[in-house]
């Protein structure tokens, strides 16, 4: 994991005057599952066709392998895209569709077939090496698309939402099967999606990208455990959120008001009185008790919802504000309770500067 | 419902009787005995020999046929570029060529003959056969440009990309990719443009010349000398041979969405 296969130095993109991706740098390690995640129009779709060539950037430069292709032809570039609707040739057989990258390329015919097969075989479509694309299921159609980029042995794989077009469960299988794929031909893939659900489950790192910048480059478990900004937060995962002002700071623990009726105690790092806080508490970090006491708060019981593994409380609190409690499997529910306390574990809490939008 | 059914089937009767009949007539006409297409006499085959020996009209159908394939085969290749580079690329009075498109369409044959036959005495064309398929070419574009464009519209945008993004040079791409795909548009184009020349008798009429007549301008001259039979046989060959494509056609077209239903 330590070549950078693939390296974005402040690229920056605009359509019209619309400034789409603003002075971005990322490297891309050999063999990784890089995730570029974000809202739809956050420009990660731009990114790709960047790397790809079907775009050229602004300003900035992008390497692959240590040669710099800023200036490059898509058709000269060691990278293969598999398009959000697969963008499969209609008018070809899976097996012709399959092999067009070599064939362009003019590599034997012994060598097309080999390949061929050997691709047909990864992607277990064998049997319908002759049929049409329209001839296939959407899955089916996944996998053609997947084959006729592989075949070129790219350096890298670049996917563009390629699940969205799949039903729920056919996306989960896909998920998977194209985890394996890249564990075992270890090409490094690009993916870019919408869904944090893919991002999570799949990737290696993670890029959260929003309205054209970088929010945070992480592995899945520390996008979610520490979010660097009030948006990561908010977008991976499920968050209550409290902005607050630290009232007092005592043996290394400050106090913050959120409303007249509600504080939170956390650790302090170097706070002053006055500073602007977020705190960020996830649904499942909350604990619920029975008895009030100095430190928990107030939750009115609203809703209880159950999902087969874990049951999840809605509330609100004196000010109004809704909060979501996930219950750990097992610990008591409070099912004919009104009004229960939460509770949290210093630790647990995620602390965000107020005005910065920065972690501490 | 018996009742509903069989008055259904009368009208469709009706109408197919009324678009047919006129033909089956011609037909009819081109086995008769008798000169005159008034009365029908007895079946005889001798004016399917008479057009053989019938040099003018045969040179007409010759000019025709010649006309119409150019002019198809110009026509549907400049169109078929046009209406890529028109989907393709922005350029400066794009838009207003999209619509300008459209005017040929829409403006009386008379206007587009008067026009080419002044163009061409302003130029001191001579009239023949090339001034015929310049005209016909002209003419015949627009309905290529829309038949295919509408094809184009329809088309996956990522293709070509799809295609270059696996390394095929812009050529490449075109013919493998591009080309292919719109064909359904081309061939319908190609086939609209033939039919259109074939049968045009007012733009040729104004742009054809001495030795460059056409079947239909013959036809048309021969209404004052009456017309002969064998002219009755000769439409029935074109419409035995009109038929036989366009059954072939629909077979094909059949069996292929049959094909495609099998596997939904």
């Amino acid at each position: 994991m330590e070549k950078v296969i693939v390296q974005i130095k402040n690229m920056c993109q605009s359509y019209g005057k619309k400034k789409v991706i603003d002075d971005i740098s990322i490297d891309v390690y050999e063999g990784e599952f890089l995730t570029i995640l974000g809202p739809s129009g956050c420009g990660k779709t731009t990114i790709l066709r960047a790397i790809s060539g079907l775009d050229f950037i602004q300003s900035g430069k992008i390497m692959i392998d240590d040669v710099d292709v800023t200036d490059l032809d898509p058709t000269k570039r060691e990278v293969n895209t598999i398009f959000q609707n697969y963008a499969l040739f209609t008018t070809m057989s899976v097996e012709k569709n399959i092999n067009f990258g070599l064939r362009m390329k003019r590599v034997g015919k012994e060598e097309i077939k080999k390949r061929t097969e050997e691709m047909l075989d990864l992607v277990k479509m064998g049997e319908f090496r002759n049929r049409k694309p329209r001839e296939l299921s959407g899955g089916q159609q996944q996998r053609v698309a997947i084959a006729r980029a592989l075949i070129n042995r790219p350096k890298v794989l670049l996917l563009d939402e390629p699940l969205s077009a799949l039903d729920q469960k056919l996306r989960k299988q896909m998920q998977l099967e194209l985890k394996n794929l890249q564990k075992k031909m270890k090409i490094t893939f690009i993916y870019v999606t919408h869904s944090q659900d893919e991002a999570l489950t799949m990737s290696d790192r993670i890029v959260i990208l929003n309205e054209g910048k970088i929010e945070q480059i992480d592995t899945p478990h520390h996008i979610y455990s520490h979010p660097k900004t009030r948006f990561v937060a908010d977008f991976i995962g499920e968050s209550n959120i409290f902005d607050g002002i630290v009232e007092s700071i005592s043996e290394g623990q400050a106090l913050v008001r959120v409303t007249d009726d509600i504080t939170f105690t956390i650790t302090s790092r170097g706070y002053k009185v006055g500073d602007k806080v977020s705190i960020i508490v996830r649904p499942e970090n909350f604990t619920l008790e029975d008895e009030e006491n100095d430190k928990n708060l107030p939750l009115k019981i609203k809703n209880h919802i159950f999902d087969g593994a874990s049951t999840q409380v809605i509330g609100t609190l004196p000010n109004r504000q809704e909060i979501k409690v996930e219950l750990r499997k097992g610990s008591e529910d409070f099912k004919n309770r009104e009004t229960v306390y939460l509770n949290y574990q210093l630790e647990d809490l995620i602390i965000l500067k107020g005005d910065s939008h920065e972690a501490v | 419902m018996k009742k509903k059914k069989f008055l259904k089937n009368l009208f469709i009767g009706l109408v197919l009787f009324f678009l047919y009949l006129p033909i089956l007539v011609l037909v009819l006409y081109s086995f008769n005995t008798s000169k005159l297409n008034i009365l029908f006499e007895g079946f005889t085959l001798k004016w399917y020999l008479v057009l053989l020996e019938n040099r003018s009209l045969l040179e007409a159908l010759g000019n025709t046929l010649f006309v119409a394939v150019t002019s198809t085969l110009v026509s549907t290749i400049i169109g078929t570029i046009s209406a890529i580079a028109l989907k393709k690329y922005r350029f400066f009075g794009r838009s207003v060529l999209n619509e300008l498109l459209y005017i040929p369409i829409v403006i009386p044959e008379i206007v587009l003959g008067i026009a080419l036959l002044s163009i061409y005495t302003f130029f001191h064309i001579e009239l023949g056969l090339h001034t015929l398929i310049l005209s016909h070419i002209a003419f015949s574009l627009p309905f290529v440009v829309v038949s295919v464009r509408s094809v184009l519209n329809s088309l996956d945008p990522h293709l070509e990309e799809a295609s270059s993004d696996l390394g095929a040079s812009p050529i490449k791409t075109f013919f493998h990719i591009t080309l292919p795909a719109v064909m359904p548009g081309v061939i319908s184009g190609a086939l609209l443009a033939f039919t259109l020349s074939l049968d045009d008798v007012v733009i040729s009429y104004f742009t054809a010349g001495p030795g460059s007549n056409t079947l239909p301008l013959k036809i048309y001259s021969m209404i004052k000398t009456g017309i002969t039979p064998d002219v009755n046989a000769l439409s029935s060959l074109i419409l035995l041979v009109v038929i036989t494509i366009l059954t072939l056609s629909t077979v094909i077209k059949i069996r292929q969405s049959g094909k495609e239903k099998a596997y939904e």
